[in-house]
Parts: structure tokens; C-alpha cells; sequence
């Protein structure tokens, strides 16, 4: 009832970002802007996000402990962790595994759902243990489908009170009806073992929010999608 | 949102708790959203994104083996923290320059502070109280002198190997006639100014060729840093050929740690002599006090990952033993977090930073804990 209470929308037109994330927290802007095929605005919102993830501090904390795997070489112990991946798997992840680590990689490129930015239709409020969207939109043209852009970031910058830079994706209606986008959330590429202590890619979500009454996105029009990571003193 | 919670505790030396406080920290700071956002956009090897290290020297990040490593964990002291940076390439830091930090620095905090305002120091030193001798040369392989007087100089160049306060210098000399007053200052360049003089009667020496000992004992205190070149300057002004100071030498150069110099025109330029016979190094010890003190970094432990929804931490923990002697307050502290770059190269960043209010004072023998517990709330 509390996280029910909690998620009650802060759907604000003008909002400053300033009020949004306070002194001592490092939290998440959301902006959601619906363009024409004019670039011209039809809607625009900003959000506090208020979901990072179970993954999220999963993954900071292999990061900061500096977990490192190798290989089969190595005599003792492999230190990894567990983190569930978006389908539900149970993955051994390492700060380092062999030679690669790229933990927290949100740089997918045009049509890649796998990791950046990702928008669905699921209502549900976000759970700590939530590893997936509720109801993924995939990638395409067809019937509920939306066209993924490829993820952008802005620099980081500060000013004397906050930092923050920004992720950025474009999700395009090419699908001949509206599509309304309820919820959106961050998925992040990770190196994990596998078999015969083989590494491959896997994905885990790290950050979702849901958006209050969903947006609207008709057909013809973008959804840009703006996480902006924020920490204030 | 991330959060995080600071606990400060202190701790006896026979591991009583004496104190137990938790604040709000407030002060992620812009270099911790660097090192994420390196690894969202997952910068490689060449297209690193710079920004300042703990010293200030913008320092270059990528991707490259680790994924922006934002290593926080590490052993106590002086012991390394090692990453990978490259095939089979590594960097390297010193442990006590990776997690959690505590200072003296009172200002607040800033998004874009990059190091702790007064950090204190890992330091298992208790300043000492009596003076040591640091460098000497009393090996004589070849016996010789030196004079100087008027506008000839003489120069004596050494090098401490550990860093203390100069106090005292000692040299061995006798006098022709009567050279009058000598001034022996300490310079870190021979043309540089003096940073200590003292002067003593040089009509009170002994005649006597073999020389004696004179103690020159410096009332300022300049601090020699390991491995600084020093001089150590000698004149007598009011001399002159007949009326000189003689300075006791080995014409063989054996002293490694520097050599003779002189000067014909008051200091203004300076020449040395080298080589067997010719060497001219002036037989000399020097004494000193090393004052550093600081604060025992133990091991920083980054462990306790917990969920119950909505909620999710874990803690990031460093215990500080003062064994310096004396007390030593507590203002603020931070995080130092590791991150590498593919040339095989490493730095320490501040990632966060908090003034502690009010501060925590750490008498001489106490244990102070700083724990550090981020939080995530849906």
C-alpha cells in the first residue's frame, strides 16, 4: 500500500529539475516529449523516476567490491555474483570477466531492444525485484510495435548544487495507430559466465518507471525518452 | 533514488564503542556521474571522457577490460589494489587512495569538489621528539679541504631519503687567520634563496688542519621532502685568502647522494668538481626530525547487499586507528573510488564527500568507523 501511495504520478508540465531530485540523492529525471512528424510538440511531461532497480545495486556493488574472474586457469574461487537477468535467469556477473567487463552498457544502436532505454505497456508499479518490463513494446513497424532510435548521452555537467548527465532515445509510431506507452525503464548489457567458465553477453533491467495514465504516441509521431541522472548536494 | 546513510562510530583501544551517530550524506559528487555515464555510453579505448583525479590532473577513462571500474574495496595501508587495464596490462594504486577517507576540511561540499579539502594521511608515523641523523659522509679516502672566503663559496648538495624538519648540520672546519663571521644556509637551489641562516664566529675555530666538528644548529626548520635535493651553503664574506675558512673534504667522490659546489662570485653561478682526487666532497651530517603523522587506514570492506521491497543497500565500511599520538578531529569524509584507462593506467577519484557535523574528535588510541550505506528506494 505504501509503494502503491508512493507511486502516485508528479506529472508536472514545467517542473525544475532542481525540485525534482533533493539534497543527497542521486535520482532520475524523466522526460517524455511527443513530436509530429514536423518536430512540432504535442505533449510534453516531466517526471521524478523513482525506480532504480534491484540490478541496479547489484551491479554498483560488483563494481565497487571489484569482483574479478578470469578464467579456467585460475585455481581457486571464482568471485562472482548472481543477478537476475530480464529473463528471469540467475547470471554469475564479475566486475571483470577474462577481459571484459562493460557493466552498466546502455549503448544499444538502431532496433537493439536488448539494453538502453525500453518503453512498454504494462501498468503494474515497479518493484524493487521487477527484471523486466511488464509488457515489452518490441522493435518494428507492425501492430504495437514502435521503432527504436539509437541511445544518445549528454556530457556530464554541474552547476554549484547538482550533476547530472542524460540518456536519450527516440521511440518512433510507425504503426498506423496510437500507441500508449505506460511504462519505460533502463536495461544494461553485462559479460557473465557460462559453461566451461565461457563468457556471453546478458541483459538486466536496472531502472523502471511507470507513467501515470500512459502517453499517447499516434501513429506518425516520435516518444523521445530522456533519463536524466541527477545527484544533488 | 540513491541515497546513503554515513555511520560514524568510535571505538576504544580495548574495543569498547564509545559513540555511535548516523547522518544523511549528501554529496555524490559530478565524478561518480562521470564514471557512470562512461559506462552507460560505454566509452572505449578511443573515445575516453577526462576528468579531474584527487590531485586535479584531468585524467582520461574508457571502458577497456574492467567496464569503468568503480573499485571502492581495498586491502589496509600501503597495499595495492591492482586492475586490469589491458591484455595481460595492469594498473596499480595504492590501497589507502581507494574507498572511504577521512579530513580535516570544514568547507561543504560541491558537485565538483575532486579531492578531500585536507585529507588525513595513511600514516602508522608517531612524530618524533628528539632529532635523527638522516644523511652523512665521514669517509675520507682521500683526505682534503676546502676554502672558502670573500666571494668563494662553498657548496655541500645531498639528498634525505626520508622527509623530516632540518635542525641541525654538522661540518668540520678550521680557519687561516681571522676569516671572521660565517653564514651556512640551507637553499633547494643553489642560486635560490636561503631557506635558514645561521652564522658563528669563525675567529673561535681551531687552527689545527685536522678541524673540528661545529654543530650549526638552524632556528627555522625547513622541511626536506625524500628525495629533494638540498644544499647547504657556506660563506665567510669579511674573509679572504689569508684570513679563510678551511672545510674538511674527500678529494675521492663517493657520496652518492650529491657532491661539492662552488662559487667565485658570491653565489651568483656555480661549478662542481668531480672525479677521483679532484671530488672536494665535504665530510657532513645532518639531523632532523620527521614530524608526519596521520591515520591507520584499515581494509574498506564493501559488503551486506540486502533487499526487502521497496528497499535495497549494502555497506561500504573503513576503519581509522590514531596511533599518531596526539588527537586528531574529524570534519569531513568521502570515497575514493579506482578507475583505469586502457594506457595501462589508473587514478583515484572522489566520488563522494561529506562534512561531518559536528565534527568527531579521535583521541590518540581510538578507532573510528566510518560506514557508508547506499540505498535504493522504488
Amino acid at each position: 500500500m505504501r509503494a502503491e501511495t508512493k507511486l502516485k504520478p508528479e506529472l508536472k508540465k514545467t517542473s525544475p529539475y532542481s525540485r525534482l531530485v533533493r539534497p543527497g540523492e542521486l535520482g532520475l529525471i524523466l522526460e517524455l516529449t511527443v513530436k509530429d512528424k514536423d518536430g512540432r510538440v504535442t505533449d510534453r511531461r516531466t517526471m521524478r523516476g523513482k525506480s532504480f532497480l534491484r540490478q541496479f545495486l547489484e551491479l554498483l556493488f560488483i563494481q565497487m567490491s571489484g569482483t574479478y574472474t578470469y578464467g579456467s586457469s585460475y585455481p581457486y574461487h571464482q568471485p562472482v555474483m548472481y543477478v537476475k537477468d530480464i529473463n528471469g535467469y540467475l547470471r554469475p556477473v564479475a566486475a571483470s570477466i577474462y577481459y571484459h567487463g562493460d557493466i552498466f552498457d546502455a549503448d544499444a544502436g538502431v532496433g537493439s531492444t536488448g539494453y538502453g532505454i525500453v518503453a512498454g505497456a504494462g501498468t503494474t508499479p515497479p518493484n524493487i525485484d521487477d527484471y523486466n518490463l511488464e509488457s515489452m513494446i518490441g522493435h518494428g513497424s507492425g501492430a504495437g510495435q514502435m521503432g527504436y532510435g539509437a541511445m544518445t548521452f549528454g556530457l556530464p555537467t554541474s552547476d554549484p548544487t547538482t550533476s547530472h548527465f542524460t540518456l536519450t532515445r527516440d521511440f518512433s509510431n510507425s504503426s498506423g495507430v496510437t500507441i500508449t506507452v505506460n511504462e519505460v525503464g533502463v536495461r544494461v548489457k553485462a559479460n557473465a559466465l557460462k559453461y566451461n567458465q565461457n563468457w556471453d553477453t546478458a541483459y538486466f533491467l536496472i531502472i523502471r518507471d511507470v507513467i501515470s495514465g500512459g502517453i499517447n504516441v499516434p501513429n506518425g509521431q516520435t516518444l523521445t525518452v530522456n533519463y536524466r541522472e541527477q545527484a544533488a548536494i | 533514488m540513491l541515497k546513503a546513510d554515513i555511520i560514524l562510530e568510535k571505538f576504544n583501544d580495548k574495543g569498547r564503542r564509545l559513540q555511535r551517530r548516523r547522518q544523511r550524506s549528501r554529496s555524490w559528487t559530478r565524478n561518480f556521474l562521470g564514471m557512470l555515464y562512461v559506462a552507460h555510453a560505454h566509452l572505449a579505448g578511443g573515445e575516453p571522457y577526462s576528468q579531474p583525479d584527487i590531485y586535479g590532473n584531468g585524467r582520461q577513462m574508457d571502458i577497456e577490460e574492467r567496464g569503468v571500474p568503480v573499485i571502492v574495496a581495498s586491502p589496509g595501508g600501503l597495499s595495492v589494489v591492482t586492475s586490469l587495464t589491458d591484455y595481460d596490462e595492469d594498473a596499480n594504486i595504492s590501497g589507502d587512495l581507494v574507498g572511504i577517507q577521512v579530513g580535516e576540511g570544514t568547507t561543504p561540499a560541491a558537485p565538483a569538489d575532486h579531492a578531500m579539502e585536507s585529507r588525513i594521511p595513511h600514516s602508522e608515523h608517531v612524530p618524533e621528539t628528539a632529532d635523527r641523523r638522516g644523511e652523512c659522509y665521514l669517509t675520507q679516502v682521500t683526505p682534503g679541504e676546502r676554502e672558502f672566503y670573500g666571494n668563494s663559496w662553498y657548496a655541500l648538495e645531498f639528498q634525505p631519503v626520508w622527509p623530516h624538519e632540518l635542525w641541525m648540520v654538522k661540518l668540520k672546519f678550521y680557519r687561516e687567520g681571522l676569516p671572521g663571521t660565517v653564514t651556512v644556509s640551507i637553499r633547494s637551489s643553489l642560486t635560490g634563496a636561503d631557506l635558514a641562516t645561521e652564522t658563528f664566529d669563525g675567529d673561535l675555530l681551531t687552527t689545527d688542519p685536522a678541524g673540528e666538528w661545529k654543530d650549526i644548529n638552524f632556528t627555522t626548520k625547513v622541511q626536506l621532502s625524500a628525495w629533494a635535493t638540498c644544499y647547504v651553503v657556506m660563506r665567510a664574506t669579511g674573509g679572504n685568502s689569508t684570513n679563510s675558512i678551511h672545510v674538511i673534504c674527500d678529494e675521492d667522490e663517493v657520496y652518492e647522494g650529491g657532491r661539492n659546489h662552488y662559487s667565485t662570485n658570491g653565489g651568483g653561478s656555480w661549478n662542481y668538481h668531480s672525479g677521483s682526487s679532484y671530488a672536494y666532497c665535504c665530510l657532513f651530517e645532518e639531523f632532523g626530525r620527521n614530524l608526519d603523522k596521520g591515520i591507520i587506514y584499515g581494509g574498506c570492506e564493501v559488503y551486506g547487499l540486502s533487499f526487502t521491497h521497496p528497499n535495497g543497500e549494502f555497506r561500504i565500511r573503513r576503519n581509522f586507528h590514531n596511533a599518531s599520538g596526539a588527537s586528531c578531529t574529524i570534519n569531513e569524509v568521502g570515497i575514493y573510488a579506482f578507475g583505469t584507462h586502457t594506457s595501462e593506467q589508473g587514478w583515484a577519484y572522489l566520488i563522494a564527500r561529506d562534512i561531518v557535523s559536528p565534527a568527531v574528535a579521535v583521541a590518540d588510541g581510538e578507532i573510528l568507523r566510518v560506514t557508508y550505506v547506499p540505498q535504493i528506494t522504488v
